[in-house]
């Protein structure tokens, strides 16, 4: 829905002022053409190349609850407005610029001339206008209307009282702006991960049907490829975009193939694909190979032991101390990650700017843990501890779909019982623990934590793009059914700390914020942190410019080039 | 004949009824459904509720299944929870894929059982006929994904003779007699697993089928009558123990299916049974459904199949 | 041909014990079998006294580290596994977890076939003819399909994987029962013998049994060993018996990764070797047993 009408200025020059502006124009032009056709250095044009990944992605419409096996071929076919550099601020992608308004709230983006969607038609801001919109939508089928609800009208758009967005304003063909209910720091974030949408494409599609519809098989988006064609269970193929604004990728074709971790390594080893993510005891494999690369990268996800903190055994703090002190996890980094990760002493990832790096590290000591255990009157009765009749048994819940997570339980519990805590391992697939995390009655409606539901559990977290995605698992208020705080936190310093983290636009302060709530997290020890793995690529000596970081494995993939 | 063949069908129905209900029932108990597969902080749990509702998990098993049933026999199979494609689109696109690895296996397989079993039951307990039902042996022993991934190291990584894993070389543009034979080449590993765990087990039925009907008595006054021994073979005791060999061949159906879940996982071959293993951890229970039911109908025009070639076979035979 | 059933007829009339024992003894690979199932049974069965350590306990090597992945050395005469644990004792220790499965799952098949059989084939009528769709719905499924199905939702543990497997397994058994029974009713025997009562359980057991006894023997030896390797693949898939607990299925199932294949043989080899071992040796007793029972053969005189 196109909002107001355009305003145009009139302008009336003398003839000075005329020969002024028509150089300045002329430069302008000069400029913004050359923006729009900027060209690229390959080291070779054309070619096809394979890679694979280790899962086939659900929905290609990226409205539609995506995971990042979804988001890897996202990002060849969709561009956003901006986009996240290898330090995780933000660089310019469709928009060329943007603007803050004096009181925080209004975000103002400038696209670039001559944009173009896949098929030709112009990009506008009416497009991005309508992605956004979308997701506000009451009928909209994909989840991701709470990460725009901060945006002014978004909420009664919803609702069905509203027309529209007021909160977005589309201002001329190029200019859009945001205006949220308050300052929100996380907002570039949020924009930054939001695929635009062609509106004439994904408009005339009812928006109820768009998980069913061909468009979530066949995206067509503004990104650097263009989508070819969508095998399930083999592969996923993109073309080059001959118009894409940074220039045409240096490929003709890419090929990206779905299937299990070792499957994928033999195929790379034995030369079928030109990249592919390694499993951590693959990497000498691929080492000890003359034709292929390891590439170690950092990752934002780390593993943790979680507590039941409604369990009154891992309500006393000095327990939880114990069991962080008595687990070797050196070991696991070395013996299970074979020294690709390292050991973080809290809850954000070492690599990000909301670690404090003054934190008090965690240190393995077994004979300190069994003194705390002692002292708090666990008694050692046999090989394993009891108080008051009561003995010190936890079961540990142990997630299947990563292989080292899983291989962490049983070195965990030989750790606790050398301090006489007795651990049962129960394994189960994913969405088995979660009907523990967040339980369901009888009936099958969520309801609240107990203590029956778990006691310890393994899990992985981090950061996807900003620090403020941990505030449903810290805040009280947002223990299940309400939200994602299942261990319990009860914490009203941390509480603060996030929510005016929240609110606060100086990086600088903002940063100390989170530190802070680092630092909190690891003197709490609900969260026992483990490790933080790296990941593991492995490309031929075939592909050139293919450089995986901390964003995920297309950074640079439209100057990947092929021999 | 008819009468026979419609209430067959008949019964048939009846017992896909059954089985429907039964992985029905079984898929709905697994705890955690299709939107339970993934936490996402960005996604509260009221949007998954309102998803949840959306796609009609909330309600009671028994509405569930009536719902789905009905959608059925609309012949509408509904939607993959995990994907949206429709169910019948998705199964769809794998049963060729399964067809040509199962057909080839199971012709292949036949073949060499056939073969072997009739050329050991010529020379029962020699030693040709200890090295055949050894190595038989030797195949059922072993489980076929070791199987599976020794042959991948071997003749795929070591020796680079065959590729690891696919239907084909994708990023290749075959066509005609190359895409063939690139086709054929990705089918070789996956056929010779299947088929060393399949005829080793056939193999020994059709020995002892052969061996019996070579012992009847009607061999033996043929012999006396100075019958040569390939035509004792060829026309008496081949003909009679077709019959059982036959009975095999329904049963060898649904082994056949489920052994090929294995290869397929690990050759990422795009086959049901590999959509089955991953519909199921993602709790995609329409996808799941259809391809229990879909293995039902497969196996159970295997036996018809098998039941009318009986009555071809052995003019004995009658179906009332 | 002609000589197999010369010699048959000969052992059957020749001294030497019961001509069972002797026609079973003169499958002398299948004797071989037997013992080589009854020393692995006997190995399982002592595991705690065979095993050098306890199999959950992370090996310390000589360093004083845990010895991760660790060659077959003095201390561990197989190894240690991925996560530092003895590869012998995780061995010894699997196989009773893998031959327990083996043998409970067979027997559970059986059982539940027989009685299952025994009813149909007793009451006839409506209750056959329900509890017979019954199998052919089940039979119906490719059982790795079913197996599949159900694992994902049960906590994946010895027993469930136990009943599983065996609730599976029922159809050969019920099926050979239902024959047998079928068979007996319709002898003058139990004509003659007149109305249903204490006499037909009788009858039942005293001709039914040792009719119906050997095929069912036959199918739970074959039972155990599809077992055997239905628990690997379930173990393969993820769905098998869950670590820490040792089985050779899922020890096995870490040769999944080319590494482990490649450089790691000690972790693969003795569980591979051991189901290998096994499941062979049942076939051969399996396949000798048949002979014995096989009217077929033992129609000498």
């Amino acid at each position: 829905m196109r909002a107001n009408a355009v305003k145009r200025t009139a302008v009336k020059r003398t003839a000075v002022r005329r020969t002024i502006a028509a150089v300045a124009l002329a430069a302008l032009i000069a400029v913004a053409g050359a923006q729009a056709e900027e060209t690229r250095e390959c080291a070779a044009t054309g070619g096809t190349a394979t890679i694979a990944q280790w899962s086939e992605p659900g929905n290609l419409n990226p409205l539609i609850f995506p995971t990042t096996y979804d988001t890897n071929i996202q990002e060849l076919v969709f561009a956003r407005l901006i986009r996240p550099t290898e330090t995780l601020t933000f660089e310019p992608d469709m928009a060329e610029s943007w603007e803050v308004s004096e009181d925080a709230r209004t975000l103002t983006f400038t696209l670039r001339e001559g944009l173009t969607w896949h098929d030709g038609e112009p990009v506008t801001a009416s497009d991005v206008a309508f992605t956004f919109t979308s997701m506000a939508d009451p009928e909209y089928p994909g989840g991701r209307f709470a990460e725009i609800s901060i945006i002014e009208g978004a909420q009664e758009y919803q609702d069905g009282t509203a027309e529209s967005v007021s909160g977005i304003q589309v201002l001329n063909d190029r200019t859009i702006s945001f205006t949220t209910l308050e300052p929100f720091a996380p907002f570039l974030p949020v924009i930054g991960g939001v695929y635009i949408l062609p509106e004439h494409i994904y408009g005339a599609v009812d928006i109820a049907q768009w998980q069913q519809d061909e468009t979530n098989r066949r995206p067509l988006g503004s990104g650097p490829f263009v989508f070819e064609q969508f095998r399930p269970g083999e592969f996923i193929e993109v073309s080059a975009f001959e118009d894409y604004w940074e220039g045409r990728p240096c490929l003709d074709r890419l090929i990206v193939r779905f299937g299990d971790q070792n499957t994928m390594l033999a195929a790379l080893l034995s030369g079928e694909l030109d990249a592919a993510p390694v499993p951590i005891d693959g990497a000498a494999s691929v080492e000890s190979n003359p034709d292929l690369e390891l590439h170690v990268v950092d990752s934002l996800s780390f593993q943790y032991i979680g507590t039941n903190l409604r369990n009154p055994i891992l309500a006393d703090h000095a327990v939880r101390e114990a069991i962080a002190m008595a687990v070797n996890r050196e070991a696991m980094v070395d013996g299970l990650l074979q020294g690709y990760g390292s050991t973080l002493n809290s809850i954000f990832p070492t690599n990000h700017w909301s670690y404090p790096d003054d934190v008090t590290p965690i240190t393995y000591d077994v004979e300190a843990a069994s003194a705390l255990l002692e002292e708090a009157g666990w008694t050692l009765d046999g090989e394993y501890r009891s108080k008051d009749g009561q003995e010190l048994a936890l079961r540990l819940f142990v997630p299947t779909g990563n292989q080292v997570r899983e291989r962490t339980a049983p070195i965990i519990q030989a750790n606790l019982r050398q301090v006489g805590i007795r651990v049962d391992i129960q394994t189960m697939d994913f969405a088995t623990l979660v009907t523990h995390l967040m339980p369901q009655d009888a009936e099958g409606t969520p309801r609240s934590v107990n203590v029956e539901d778990f006691d310890l559990f393994l899990l992985g977290f981090g950061i996807e793009r900003d620090p403020n995605e941990y505030l449903s698992y810290l805040l009280s208020s947002d223990s299940p059914p309400n939200g994602f705080n299942f261990i319990g936190v009860d914490t009203p310093e941390v509480e603060e700390l996030m929510l005016e983290g929240r609110v606060t636009l100086d990086q600088d302060a903002r940063a100390e914020l989170y530190q802070e709530v680092g630092r909190l997290m690891r003197e709490n020890l609900a969260w026992i942190p483990l490790y933080q793995a790296q990941d593991l690529y492995g490309s031929s000596s075939r592909l050139s410019g293919f450089q995986p970081d901390v964003r995920g494995v297309n950074p640079n993939v439209a100057n990947w080039s092929v021999e | 004949m008819l009468p026979y063949f419609l209430h067959r069908v008949l019964q048939g129905a009846v017992i896909l009824v059954l089985v429907s209900f039964l992985a029905f029932i079984i898929s709905l108990a697994a705890p955690g459904n299709a939107l339970q597969t993934f936490i996402d902080p960005n996604i509260p749990p009221s949007e998954l509720r309102a998803a949840e509702a959306r796609l009609g998990l909330d309600r009671p098993v028994h509405v569930q299944y009536g719902s789905w049933l009905g959608e059925l026999v609309t012949g509408n199979l509904g939607y993959s929870f995990r994907t949206g494609r429709p169910v019948a689109e998705l199964v769809g696109s794998r049963l060729g894929p399964t067809f040509v690895l199962m057909g080839t296996a199971f012709v292949i397989t036949l073949a060499l059982a056939i073969w072997l079993g009739v050329a050991t039951a010529a020379r029962p307990y020699s030693l040709f006929d200890y090295t055949v039902t050894g190595a038989a042996f030797a195949g059922i022993s072993v489980p076929s994904f070791f199987t599976a991934m020794a042959l991948i190291y071997v003749f795929a990584l070591r020796l680079g003779w065959l590729p690891t894993s696919g239907l084909e070389d994708y990023a290749a543009s075959y066509s005609g007699w190359a895409q063939l034979a690139d086709r054929a080449q990705h089918l070789v590993l996956p056929v010779a697993v299947l088929v060393l765990t399949g005829a080793a087990e056939l193999v020994r039925h059709v020995r002892s089928a052969v061996g019996e009907a070579l012992r009847q008595d009607y061999v033996r006054t043929a012999r006396s009558k100075g019958v040569s021994d390939a035509r004792v073979l060829r026309h008496h005791a081949l003909r009679n123990s077709l019959l059982p060999v036959i009975t095999l061949v329904g049963v060898a159906l649904p082994r056949l299916l489920a052994g090929a879940v294995v290869v397929e996982v690990v050759f990422t071959w795009p086959g049901m049974g590999r959509l089955l293993v991953e519909s199921v951890f993602a709790r995609d229970y329409p996808v799941a459904m259809a391809i229990n039911l879909l293995g039902a109908v497969l196996v159970l025009l295997g036996s018809l199949l098998a039941d009318m070639l009986y009555a071809v076979a052995d003019p004995r035979v009658r179906y009332s | 041909m002609t000589d197999a059933v010369a010699t048959s007829r000969a052992a059957a009339r020749a001294p030497g014990g019961p001509r069972a024992w002797r026609q079973f003894r003169r499958h002398r690979l299948a004797v071989v079998a037997a013992v080589v199932l009854s020393m692995l049974a006997l190995a399982a069965v002592l595991a705690p006294v065979l095993a050098p350590y306890d199999p959950y306990d992370l090996a310390i090597g000589p360093d004083g580290q845990i010895a991760f992945a660790a060659p077959p050395s003095a201390a561990f005469p197989l190894g240690t596994d991925s996560v530092g644990r003895d590869v012998l004792s995780r061995l010894l220790y699997g196989g009773r977890v893998s031959l327990t499965i083996g043998l409970v799952a067979a027997l559970v098949a059986i059982s539940a076939g027989s009685v299952l059989g025994a009813i149909a084939g007793h009451f006839g009528g409506w209750v056959d003819r329900v509890v017979s769709r019954f199998a052919d719905a089940v039979s119906t499924f490719p059982a790795l399909f079913l197996i599949l199905t159900i694992s994902s939702f049960v906590p994946p543990s010895i027993f469930n994987v136990i009943a599983i497997i065996g609730f599976l397994s029922w159809m050969p058994s019920f099926r050979l029962m239902r024959a047998e029974v079928l068979k007996l009713r319709s002898t003058n025997f139990v004509e003659a013998a007149g109305a249903l009562g204490a006499g037909d359980v009788r009858v039942m057991g005293r001709h039914l049994v040792p009719n119906a006894i050997g095929p069912i023997v036959v199918q739970a030896t074959l039972g155990v060993a599809e077992a055997i390797l239905t628990e690997s693949a379930l173990s393969f898939l993820g769905l098998g018996v869950q670590p820490p607990i040792a089985s050779w299925g899922n020890m096995l199932a870490d040769a999944r990764s080319i590494t482990v294949l490649q450089s790691q043989p000690w972790l693969w080899l003795p569980p591979g070797l051991a189901i290998f071992v096994t499941v062979l040796s049942i076939n051969y007793l399996g396949d000798g047993l048949k002979e014995t029972v096989d009217p077929q053969v033992s129609r000498g005189g």
